[in-house]
């Protein structure tokens, strides 16, 4: 875990120049390990300020490792990363951009060598070992474009001393990198299957760029690409700067964190927003369903515990009940279009007492919770704060949503149902002009209504993406609610078959207390038995898949509702933004036509209501091209999370299956040995 | 007498009775009841001997059989020492048979089977074909090959000896089919195996080899023998339904008295643990059909994703291993209690006739005491007409016959029952263990097929994500190697006992019968769909085990 908290910051450049590493690790076939552990010497020796070229080759033939090929030995070079970075973490929080080599550079050029040696500094910081199957295994695309970046970027900006010879071997590299490749993917057909869910992954990709596990570094390296394209020095500056309080926090307050979904998440709100945003510390447990409440308004609350810094008392204890939870899930879409916000339970009006139901419920809950804690965006969300700490929570909430308009109380079934605050996006004062008159759309009702047969302005998704994702998600969400549904059926035949087999077990046990003989007896006795244990491993893997593949894909099916509601919000401003633009180019004309007359009142008035028109224009179309932007990030960020989650959910299963197939042979084998 | 003395092949008893009697000789002379020339025989036979001295001699045989039932040489208790000398000749008069069992032998070696003819036919009514040799003076011959015989004749034989040779539990013909389901090898060699069990354990047994329906049966052509002798059971139809209503008869034998409520709880139980294993592969095959589905689904949730197709397919699989497994379990636990069933019905039938014929005893000597009585009070009065004497002699005469005839059947049927017995028991407890490791022996296979399937995907799965899932938990070290199975040719991975080997072949379970299919690259949706359908005989036969069943 130690590892991983320090995994959790890295930087861009770090993921860059770790891929380096790989990448020359492949383009010299003959000495792979070499060339490796070469690099790490750089920034080892770097980082303690002791760099020579010629040290470096002293040791580097020491370093040969019998082990050839990399991908041999990921685990060593795993930890050997960790343990690098961790290291490497502290030497940066001792000694903040203390750089010997950016002092042997020029000075001119100082900031830019910053920023490089921040790369050199981090060779070999091996902080995510997956880089190394991406390069391994991955195809062309994405290693073409990591090479071009690499280039690119190379080609624009000054090297340091040492990194010269890199650069030539970087430029052996690109052409020697297609061989390579293709010496690769033979492997890979040699062995059927090398890596399928990556080779579907990048088929399954959601952008131009091949979606596998490393995004976060794809997108990291979009940043720099468009960072050295624009030359902004200004960025440039920024971005050691940022780095420096960065780490700080990050060695000071670790962040607790579950999966690596979590470091792409990180890593992904550093990169693309500014790099303040991290996820702080932040505990919560849902916990102690009680039964409430009399006849009519019987429910059942839950104890809501939270233990944060970000808490104005670093505790909070309050009860909630499942409507809660619903009105924090509306009301945190409200605060945050376009963000995946994760869902509540769907909810249930038949036998919502029982006591698995409850249990299930609150364990769903308790997810949802522990997913917004991780987000360093939601967690910092008032309305989430108020959630946990409300002591009069249900008039607060009320008064929250009418504030922020989000009608979070009124919330509909569908959790993909969205409704645009017309606060949020118009400001206050606006909206309240809007609302009075009956909403955006309300004059193309009117006009609808009256003998005006304008046809009514429809939105169509400009955007290929939106269309193209919203489609595929359908087909998904369908087969995984199909699939969720055989899974049960599994479950319930298998249930049948345990209880079958117990019958039959009972049976043999009646056969064998006739008591033929004593041999007969026993042999028949043991092998009720064997069918008793068989029928509890049934059992126990029926129980276990519920509860891995089970709540996983129940899990997914409600982030993807999750997930359409953010295509919801953009489809909803799209559509308000069409209605808007009706208004505008029909006061335009009005305007038009009143044009002779400027001073009229008339014209003042339709000038002025031309002008909020053109105003709330503006206002929507940032929005909705924020949203849209910000909806791609999610998507992708989601997708391969999600992926990842079900891979490992697959895993899981399929190991539980193992072990039980191996029990099972286990009893029957002990017998067979025993018995016959 | 007399003409006993033609037919002489039982050198040691040339009087016997209950002789098979040859070709020639008039067919009725068998042991079936109310057969007139028999009765003769047994009444010169017995003559001599006073009726009460009879049944005390053979009181003191049924004593000594029920200890020793081989009733040879050894005997060494005292009370037997005593009737040694009566017991021995009366033994070898009661079951002349036994007392040299390697005498006649036959020897029947089943060859193969045949399934010919209408749907039906096929199924039920396959043809067997053996080679026979004997040495029996019944068979005109002493070698007969490539016998073909169909199921229903082999029916007939049955149902004519089990009526016939009352003395002994007749086995009952192996199911004429399995679950395997028909027209696959394995249904063939154990429809043969089994004939061949059967054939053995009906040579074995001195009283039906001596029986001259098994020569008529095995000289007739093919599917022209129907039994040339009537035979007829003690009761039939509703008579037998009523007399079995009655409390059966004190039974001084405890061995027998006890078995045959031993055996109808066998009979019971047996058909209960069939249903319930019917259900357990029902229910199995409900859950493959589920298995399946889950499978497909996986195979259909990302058309592009290999990972879920591979995984789907392999899910699939192993829903198809669990559909063989039940087959599997119908074919070697639920036949083999198939024949326990039917064996255990015709071995309690055959104690339900023993009772029956008790009964009739008992009648028979009330019947000749009443008899007795009235001649006594006939010898008190004087003045009798001497007409009515005779007539009065003449049925005590009748009354006394009958009565011994009973006596020696009964007592017939006792002792080798107490024989047989035994060996039924002991056919029964070797059977069901047979039956029971089989079963085990194709779990484990499949099991462990089923083991290697999933392991074959594991590796796939865990490649996707290096750091993903399971290696989270520090567990690399599996994470790398490619193709770890556990199972291997040095043993289990799993278990710490090295030195156990499993009882199957390595290279039998490192191959399953989806390998072709999870192999080839989904080259198309369309033509993998019907590869699912179309799997391999095995798959098509446990399809079909299933319509029938």
């Amino acid at each position: 875990m130690d590892y991983e908290d320090n995994l959790e910051a890295p930087v861009w450049d770090e993921l860059n120049h770790e891929e380096d590493n790989t990448q020359s690790a492949i383009s010299n076939p003959i000495e792979p390990t070499n060339q490796l552990t070469v690099h790490k010497n750089e920034r080892k020796q770097e980082a303690s300020g002791t760099e020579t070229p010629i040290s470096k080759l002293d040791i580097a033939p020491e370093w040969e490792d019998p082990s050839l090929s990399v991908t041999d030995n990921p685990i060593m070079e795993e930890q050997e990363g960790n343990d690098d970075s961790k290291a490497n973490d502290l030497i940066n929080s001792l000694a903040p951009e203390q750089d010997p080599i950016s002092d042997l550079k020029n000075n001119t050029n100082q900031i830019l060598v910053t920023k490089d040696s921040g790369d050199a500094l981090f060779t070999g910081n091996a902080s995510s070992p997956l880089v190394f199957d991406d390069t391994i295994y991955d195809d062309n695309t994405s290693t073409s474009t990591n090479s071009r970046n690499i280039s690119g970027r190379r080609s624009g900006k000054p090297r340091i001393l040492f990194d010269s010879t890199r650069a030539q071997r970087s430029s052996k590299r690109n052409h020697s990198l297609k061989t390579k490749k293709i010496i690769t993917s033979n492997d890979a057909t040699e062995l059927p299957f090398t890596d399928p869910l990556k080779k579907a992954e990048k088929e399954n990709e959601f952008v131009e760029e091949p979606l596998d596990e490393e995004n976060e570094q794809k997108e990291s390296d979009k940043g720099v690409i468009t960072a050295s394209a624009k030359k902004n020095i200004l960025e440039q500056v920024d971005k050691p700067l940022y780095n420096i309080p960065l780490r700080g926090t990050n060695i000071t307050g670790p962040v607790k964190i579950d999966a690596n979904s979590k470091k792409l998440k990180g890593t992904k709100t550093e990169s693309t927003e500014s790099s303040t945003e991290q996820a702080v510390n932040f505990n919560v447990e849902v916990k102690d369903p009680v039964k409430v409440g009399e006849l009519t308004s019987v429910h059942v609350e839950y104890t809501v515990i939270s233990e944060s810094p970000l808490l104005e008392l670093k505790y909070a204890q309050v009860s909630r009940r499942y409507r809660d939870f619903r009105w924090l899930y509306r009301q945190l879409q409200n605060n945050h279009w376009g963000k995946v916000i994760p869902p509540p339970p769907e909810k249930q009006s038949v036998g919502s007492f029982k006591q698995d139901f409850i249990e299930n419920r609150r364990f769903q809950m308790e997810s949802m919770l522990k997913k917004i804690c991780q987000d360093p965006l939601l967690q910092k969300d008032k309305d989430f704060k108020l959630f946990l700490t409300s002591n009069d929570f249900n008039t607060d909430s009320k008064r929250r949503a009418f504030v922020t308009g989000s009608s979070a109380i009124n919330d509909s079934n569908d959790l993909s149902e969205i409704r645009i605050s017309e606060i949020q996006l118009l400001g206050a004062e606006d909206a309240a002009d809007v609302l009075k008159n009956g909403g955006i759309d309300a004059e193309l009702h009117k006009g609808f209504m009256s003998i005006s047969f304008t046809s009514l302005p429809k939105y169509s998704e400009t955007d290929e993406f939106f269309t193209e994702k919203k489609q595929k998600m359908d087909g998904l969400e369908d087969n995984l609610k199909k699939l969720g549904k055989s899974l049960e059926m599994v479950d319930s035949s298998r249930n049948s078959l345990a209880a079958s087999t117990e019958e039959f077990s009972g049976m043999i046990e009646t056969l064998a207390s006739l008591n033929v003989s004593k041999a007969n007896s026993e042999l028949l006795n043991n092998f009720a038995d064997v069918h008793r244990s068989i029928k509890c491993s049934l059992e126990r893997s029926s129980l276990q898949e519920t509860l891995t593949m089970g709540v996983m894909l129940d899990d997914y099916i409600r982030s993807l509702a999750s997930v359409r509601a953010i295509f919801n919000q953009r489809a909803r401003l799209g559509y308000i933004l069409v209605v808007i633009e009706n208004d505008m180019n029909k006061k335009h004309s009005q305007l038009g036509k009143l044009g002779q007359n400027i001073h009229s009142e008339k014209f003042k008035e339709t000038r002025k209501e031309y002008q909020t028109l053109e105003r709330r224009y503006n206002l929507t179309k940032t929005q909705w091209q924020e949203i849209g932007e910000k909806i791609k990030d999610e998507f992708q960020n989601f997708s391969i999370e999600k992926i990842r989650e079900f891979r490992n959910g697959m895993e899981i299963s399929l190991e539980a299956a193992i072990e039980s197939q191996k029990e099972c042979i286990e009893l029957w084998e002990t017998f067979y040995q025993t018995n016959l | 007498m007399a003409s006993a003395v033609p037919y002489d092949p039982y050198d040691d008893l040339d009087n016997n009775p209950f002789a098979e009697p040859q070709d020639d000789s008039e067919p009725t002379a068998t042991v079936t009841e109310g057969s007139p020339s028999i009765t003769e025989e047994q009444a010169n036979n017995d003559e001599a001997t006073g009726s009460d001295r009879a049944i005390s001699s053979v009181s003191s045989a049924q004593e000594e059989l029920g200890i020793d039932e081989n009733a040879t040489q050894s005997k060494t208790t005292t009370e037997q020492n005593g009737n040694k000398h009566l017991a021995q000749p009366l033994e070898r008069v009661v079951l002349a048979e036994r007392s040299d069992k390697k005498k006649y032998s036959l020897l029947v070696k089943v060859t193969g089977l045949e399934r010919f003819g209408s749907a039906t036919g096929k199924k039920e009514n396959p043809t067997i074909v053996f080679d026979c040799s004997t040495n029996l003076p019944t068979f005109r011959k002493q070698q007969y090959k490539n016998v073909k015989k169909s199921y229903e004749e082999f029916h007939q034989l049955f149902k004519y000896l089990n009526a016939a040779v009352q003395e002994s539990f007749v086995p009952t013909l192996p199911p004429a089919y399995t679950s395997f389901g028909i027209n696959n090898e394995e249904d063939r060699t154990k429809v043969t195996r089994n004939f061949q069990l059967w054939f053995s354990r009906i040579s074995l047994d001195p009283l039906i080899i001596r029986n001259e329906e098994l020569a008529f049966f095995i000289e007739s052509d093919f599917n022209t023998y129907t039994p040339i002798n009537k035979s007829k059971s003690p009761a039939s139809g509703l008579k037998r339904k009523t007399l079995k209503q009655l409390a059966p008869p004190y039974d001084e034998i405890t061995e027998l008295a006890e078995f045959r409520p031993l055996v109808k709880s066998i009979y019971v139980v047996s058909q209960n643990l069939q249903e319930k294993l019917l259900k357990v592969s029902r229910n199995r095959k409900m859950m493959v059909q589920e298995e399946n589905a889950f499978g497909q689904e996986f195979v259909n949730l990302d058309e592009h994703n290999k990972l879920y197709k591979r995984y789907g397919k392999i899910l699939t699989a192993v829903g198809d291993i669990d559909s063989i497994v039940a087959t599997m379990d119908m074919a070697t636990f639920y036949d083999g209690l198939e024949w326990v069933i039917r064996d255990s019905y015709v071995v309690k039938e055959a104690l339900t006739n023993r009772h029956f014929i008790m009964r009739n005893l008992i009648q028979a000597q009330q019947n000749s005491k009443t008899k007795q009585e009235q001649a006594r009070r006939f010898r008190s009065r004087r003045d009798i007409n001497p007409l009515k004497i005779d007539e009065a002699l003449r049925q005590l005469k009748t009354a006394t016959k009958n009565e011994q005839v009973l006596t020696l059947k009964l007592q017939r049927i006792t002792s080798n029952m107490i024989i047989e017995r035994k060996e039924w028991l002991s056919w029964y407890e070797e059977w069901v263990k047979n039956s029971i490791k089989e079963f085990s022996l194709r779990k484990i296979e499949y099991e462990r097929k089923k083991l290697t399937l999933l392991e074959r995907v594991r590796s796939d799965i865990r490649k996707a994500d290096e750091n993903g899932g399971l290696s989270r938990l520090g567990r690399h070290a599996v994470s790398i190697n490619n193709n770890d199975t556990s199972q291997t040719v040095k043993g289990d991975s799993w278990t710490g006992e090295s030195s156990r080997k499993s009882q199957i072949p390595i290279h039998k379970i490192a191959h399953t019968e989806f390998d072709d299919e999870l192999f080839t690259e989904d080259v198309g949706c369309a033509s993998q769909d019907s590869d699912t359908t179309s799997l391999n005989a095995r798959h098509a036969a446990s399809l079909l085990g299933m319509s029938t069943k």
